[in-house]
């Protein structure tokens, strides 16, 4: 039997974390600037226009990253509909299947096999 | 032989990989987790080796009580992977021993923009597999980090766009 990934999670997209700050966003900026060869910008401006802007691009990171995780996923897929049922859970299970892939850990490592 | 031991945390945290050969601890590579959590044990394991409990059974007058005791096990011997794992396993450290072509495979699975547990998931499934599925499964791994590349440099582009805008729309406004 193949793996669901609906019922996995794994079609849906995931959590992302927000790792951009403050200071990351006015970097962004000063980089921008220096990209199209700006000329004297206050430093209150260029903090205002940070502050303005990051949300928008918080926005874009976001859609971006959750895009990638499902083109990800979808490629993957296939592949993981042949690969061995025991470790894999349910959305609803994942407490079973943590305790089958541990399973499979002890089972191995009491064979001395390839744990 | 040479052994890679993958590390994770109970969260499936990636917390490193050591190699062994022949059971021999040759070295360790930590990741941040992984160095806040076992760096000083690592380190204080390759001067002292590492502490493994015993037990044993004393006969005496009383019964068959069990005795436990402690000892070292040197990192330059044979005895080091399976000292480590036991250390790991007590520590609530999940400890894979992988195989050449499975650490491939998880170096791709690293790259991918999966969370802790569905990297952990696809690890021990591919460690269950035959060598044959492994290789089309490397492949397939392959495909989902250009795609995963492709995706990231998109997204970069988009956001370097946005700031450029406004970085335009600051000078136009003090240029005048």
């Amino acid at each position: 039997m193949g793996i669901d990934f609906e019922k996995l999670g794994w079609g849906a997209s995931t959590e992302q974390e927000t790792v951009s700050s403050d200071s990351c966003h006015f970097r962004s900026m000063h980089k921008a600037l220096e990209r199209v060869g700006g000329g004297h910008v206050p430093h209150a401006a260029v903090e205002e226009m940070a502050v303005k802007v990051a949300p928008e691009a918080e926005v874009l990171k976001t859609s971006g990253e959750r895009r990638t995780t499902k083109v990800v996923k979808a490629v993957l897929k296939g592949m993981m509909s042949h690969l061995p049922t025991y470790a894999m859970p349910t959305k609803d299970n994942g407490r079973e299947w943590e305790l089958h892939a541990l399973e499979a850990i002890h089972e191995g490592s009491d064979k001395g096999g390839n744990v | 032989m040479i052994e890679a031991t993958l590390l994770f945390d109970h969260d499936h945290a990636f917390f490193g990989e050591i190699e062994t050969h022949g059971g021999t601890f040759r070295h360790a590579m930590l990741s941040e987790a992984g160095e806040r959590r076992l760096e000083s044990h690592l380190r204080e394991w390759q001067v002292r080796g590492v502490p493994v409990l015993r037990e044993v059974v004393r006969s005496n007058v009383s019964g068959h009580p069990v005795v436990f005791f402690q000892e070292r096990v040197q990192v330059r011997t044979q005895g080091f992977l399976q000292a480590a794992r036991q250390w790991f396993e007590s520590h609530g450290i999940a400890a894979i021993t992988v195989d050449r072509d499975v650490l491939r495979c998880w170096s791709h699975i690293a790259r991918l923009p999966l969370d802790p547990r569905e990297r952990f998931l696809l690890l021990i499934s591919l460690r269950g597999s035959r060598r044959a599925d492994l290789l089309a499964c490397e492949k397939t791994l392959l495909e989902a980090v250009e795609a995963a590349d492709v995706g990231r440099e998109k997204m970069t582009k988009a956001i370097g766009k946005l700031w450029d805008r406004a970085a335009k729309e600051l000078v136009a406004k003090f240029a005048a």
